[in-house]
């Protein structure tokens, strides 16, 4: 469903990523893991559009998405749950997830928020509260729901488990792992790799900008 | 000392003030929380607007340097399509600005676009200097010059219509920033641009909207000033600063707010002017307006700071 | 984001030992040669013009204080100017406290005295702020002081009247023809800019650019950034306040308000954001350029807003080295070129994120 071919992106001109070749399938969840500023978060961030690759392609459900912006490939299916959580702290629960569906039919927002309500119920507890208010893990959870509100296809997932206790982390697992049973592909970024390899399917290890292996999962 | 006249008198000359300021003032808050910069490009777009509805609607036997070959030929066309026409040039010329401030711009410094939107003001001032150099004119109200006197003060049925044509716009304004979702993408913007962009609202879309709606309110803001004021580049900027006061002491945050900071602001000089409080020297005015500006950025630049401690450094 | 400034002195062949031929030096050399020849040749309006247009250099180098070493941007350039020219004036002329007219360098003390202090004390509550309520807060001491203090025509002058300003008296010398004031003007600015330049090498310049550079890392070496934000506010108000004294003559009599107000402000600070606030030189030549040109274009009727508004837009668009330190970046950034592509075969991982030449505050 994703394919990314031999992508290449930096930062003005300091290269960061050097031709990574990457598919993902419905269902299926992948887990990228390496050490700090090897690059994982910039080739989320190409893949939803706030980076633009310098060479390469990101194609998404057959079609090339490498050029447009953001909020066309959210409309798309995909959905991206930002390193650093990066919820909205002004603005109330339910105002954050809706947020996250700024071209979604309302129809499908509804049923939405129902499944993140039943996913995540202290989030339904707190739907009028400022979200700045929330705990880190109702702050995660709030992020996860709000990738989640447009009903994406493919969920983009950065560092979730960051400054979570270890009971939370496996919830969330668990929750991502119920996800790809409906089908959607996953891709998962994480320090904490036990966890993250445990619940991938396949696990791609990214050092220096590069794919240095690619690996079906013993864990899951 | 509190001579019940002279307050009464104030106080409606201070809702006057406040309505003058608040527009602006308005626009200001809007753009504040697309881009967190001090829109001062505004102040060039009024004057733009201003200049064009004047120019159109204008009895040219009233124009200053009448009969003398310096005249300006103005038109006397009808007020409604010279309105319509000043509003829409306040919304391309923002969105002129938009264009470059919210594209190559959006990640710069803040003091960087501040700076830039100073540039923005300057040469549309200048603009209108090349067309109409030195121009201090009087201009036509849309609204008619009829007078009534509401307690002890007269107001003009212009002052009325702008009192109300202002709290209708910040209803309807505050109403969709709250309440729909629009509003909800625009606050997600102002709270925190990259997330939002990442999370899917379409950023730059919304962002050039809302200039254009503060820079039609600005082109607005022109038109419905001058009448109570006079047309020159000074009197916009002596009234931008107002409305920049009015919306500091709003807290730079919320219409409503914005358009009470305006109003107070119109008390505070109502009131010293006035004479409420005895003969104040106009001096000392400017230093007392000057002090409630100050002790409003303090406020406000405090409670900002610890909400983004992170994000302002 | 700033960098550390890029060691640009050329170091010629041949050239004396342990001096080196930066652009600086070379700057001042070329100018001194054309300052001894030219203005001979040149109508008495023009050495006067380019006298306005030194001390304009003087104003700027002040700004470029505020803007480049403490990233503030300050609106009431204008205001300081204004505020040190009329108190200088008004103590050549009256005294204090009927003492009569006093001598040029107290007087000059007190109006540079106003501008620093006025200066610094808009920094003093504003230094922890973000830049933009600087910027409402300056404009605010911008505004007061035009309808105050400018007002006040037992002080100012007042527009019209028949008020003498003379020609100042520095041991023993007159400055008294436009010619000879000229001079003086331009030895001031070269003193100016030196002194800059000095400061700037200085254990305060390097603090004051590491508070702008990085806050945090100034705080963890134990440098107070809201003291140095203040000092730079001080130093920028003592140079304006400098170029305000020396302005205060140069008329021979009051100048009128329009030049104090705040458009001039803008236009002012139009300067340092072309000229970048990277080399002193650069700023002083726009500044003469700002001065001498629209009175040059005056036949096209250029008007001074819209070089004043070109000049931010430009300049902003530029970025943050301005003009200057564009075309310096052009340079340097050909050896960067030349010099990733030679690492590029052996190292080239070793890059890390950062962020795009602009970000941070």
């Amino acid at each position: 469903m994703l394919e990314i071919e031999s992508l290449r992106a930096g930062y003005g001109r300091l290269p960061v990523l050097f031709d990574i070749d990457l598919t993902v399938d419905q269902g299926e969840v992948l887990a990228i893991v390496g050490p700090n500023g090897a690059g994982k978060s910039t080739l989320l961030k190409c893949i939803i559009g706030v980076v633009t690759p310098t060479a390469g392609r990101v194609v998404f459900d057959g079609v090339r998405v490498t050029h447009e912006p953001p909020h066309l490939r959210v409309e798309r299916g995909m959905a991206l749950s930002p390193e650093g959580r990066r919820i909205f702290a002004s603005l109330s629960v339910r105002e954050n997830l809706l947020a996250g569906a700024a071209r979604t039919p309302s129809d499908v927002v509804e049923g939405q928020l129902e499944r993140i309500y039943a996913l995540f119920p202290i989030l339904e507890e707190r739907t009028g509260q400022e979200a700045g208010s929330l705990s880190g893990g109702e702050q995660q959870m709030l992020a996860i729901g709000r990738a989640l509100i447009s009903a994406p296809k493919m969920l983009l997932i950065d560092e979730p488990s960051m400054g979570l206790a270890p009971l939370i982390v496996a919830g969330l697992y668990r929750t991502l792992g119920e996800l790809a049973a409906e089908g959607i592909g996953i891709i998962v970024v994480d320090e904490r790799s036990t966890e993250a390899i445990s619940a991938a399917d396949r696990v791609c290890v990214i050092e220096k900008g590069r794919i240095a292996s690619l690996t079906a999962s013993t864990g899951g | 000392m509190f001579d019940p006249f002279i307050v009464k008198a104030s106080l409606v000359t201070g809702v006057a003030l406040g309505a003058l300021y608040g527009i602006l003032a308005v626009s200001l808050v809007l753009s504040f929380r697309m881009s967190r910069i001090v829109a001062f490009v505004h102040g060039g777009i009024a004057l733009c607007s201003a200049f064009l509805y004047w120019y159109l609607t204008a009895n040219p036997a009233r124009t200053s340097g009448h009969g003398t070959n310096l005249a300006y030929a103005t038109k006397e066309w009808p007020k409604a399509p010279a309105v319509i026409l000043a509003v829409l040039l306040g919304a391309g010329l923002a969105a002129l600005f938009a264009w470059v401030a919210t594209g190559r711009m959006a990640r710069w410094p803040r003091v960087t676009v501040t700076t830039f939107a100073l540039g923005g003001m300057l040469i549309f001032t200048g603009i209108t200097q090349e067309i109409w150099p030195g121009a201090f004119e009087i201009v036509p109200s849309p609204f008619g010059k009829g007078r009534v006197t509401l307690w002890g003060a007269n107001v003009s049925h212009h002052q009325i219509a702008v009192i109300a044509l202002l709290v209708f716009l910040v209803i309807v304004l505050h109403f969709v920033v709250t309440r729909t979702k629009t509003g909800v993408q625009m606050r997600a913007i102002s709270d925190d641009v990259e997330a939002a962009e990442m999370v899917g609202v379409p950023v730059r879309k919304i962002s050039m909207g809302v200039w254009c709606i503060s820079g039609a309110l600005a082109g607005l803001g022109g038109v419905l000033l001058t009448p109570m004021t006079r047309l020159g580049a000074s009197v916009i900027l002596f009234v931008l600063i107002r409305s920049l006061a009015g919306a500091v002491l709003g807290g730079f945050k919320s219409l409503p707010l914005a358009l009470l900071g305006a109003m107070l602001f119109g008390q505070v000089e109502a009131h010293t002017a006035g004479g409420t409080f005895g003969k104040i020297s106009s001096g000392w005015r400017e230093v007392i307006l000057m002090a409630v500006l100050f002790v409003g950025v303090v406020i406000v630049a405090r409670r900002k700071q610890s909400q983004f401690r992170l994000a302002e450094t | 984001m700033s960098v550390t400034p890029p060691k640009t002195s050329l170091r010629l062949p041949g050239s004396l030992a342990g001096f080196q031929l930066t652009p600086p030096v070379v700057g001042v050399l070329g100018l001194a040669l054309v300052m001894g020849i030219v203005p001979q040749f040149v109508k008495e309006y023009w050495i006067f013009l380019s006298s306005a247009g030194f001390l304009t250099a003087i104003t700027v180098m002040g700004l470029a204080v505020i803007i480049g070493w403490a990233g503030q941007v300050t609106l009431a350039g204008a205001a300081l100017l204004g505020t040190s020219v009329y108190i200088t004036g008004y103590l050549l002329r009256e005294g204090l406290a009927g003492s009569g007219a006093w001598p040029f360098i107290p007087a000059m003390i007190g109006g540079v005295v106003c501008a620093t202090v006025l200066s610094a004390l808009v920094a003093i509550p504003t230094a922890r702020f973000s830049g933009v309520y600087v910027m409402v807060l300056t404009m605010g001491l911008q505004v007061t002081m035009e309808r105050t203090l400018f007002t006040y025509t037992w002080i100012s002058g007042g527009a019209g009247a028949d008020v003498r300003v003379p020609r100042p008296e520095i041991f023993g010398f007159k400055f008294d023809t436009d010619m000879r004031y000229f001079y003086l003007c331009f030895v001031v600015m070269v003193i100016a800019g030196l002194l800059m330049h000095a400061l700037r090498r200085s254990r305060h310049g390097r603090a004051i650019h590491l508070v702008r550079t990085d806050r945090q890392a100034a705080a963890a070496v134990g440098i107070s950034p809201w003291r140095y934000r203040v000092i730079a506010f001080a130093v920028g108000g003592f140079l304006i306040g400098i170029a305000g004294a020396f302005t205060a003559p140069l008329y021979e009599s009051p100048p009128a308000l329009t030049q104090y107000v705040l458009f001039q402000s803008l236009f002012l600070l139009a300067i340092p954001v072309v000229a970048g606030t990277q080399t002193i030189v650069g700023l002083a030549s726009v500044a003469v350029a700002f001065q001498i040109l629209p009175a040059a274009l005056q036949s096209h009727r250029l008007s001074v807003y819209l070089l004043g508004g070109a000049g931010l837009i430009g300049g902003t668009l530029l970025g943050p080295r301005g003009m200057a330190g564009t075309l310096l970046d052009m340079l340097q950034q050909k050896r960067d070129v030349a010099r990733l592509s030679e690492l590029a075969g052996t190292d080239e991982d070793s890059a890390t994120p950062t962020g795009s030449g602009h970000s941070g505050e």
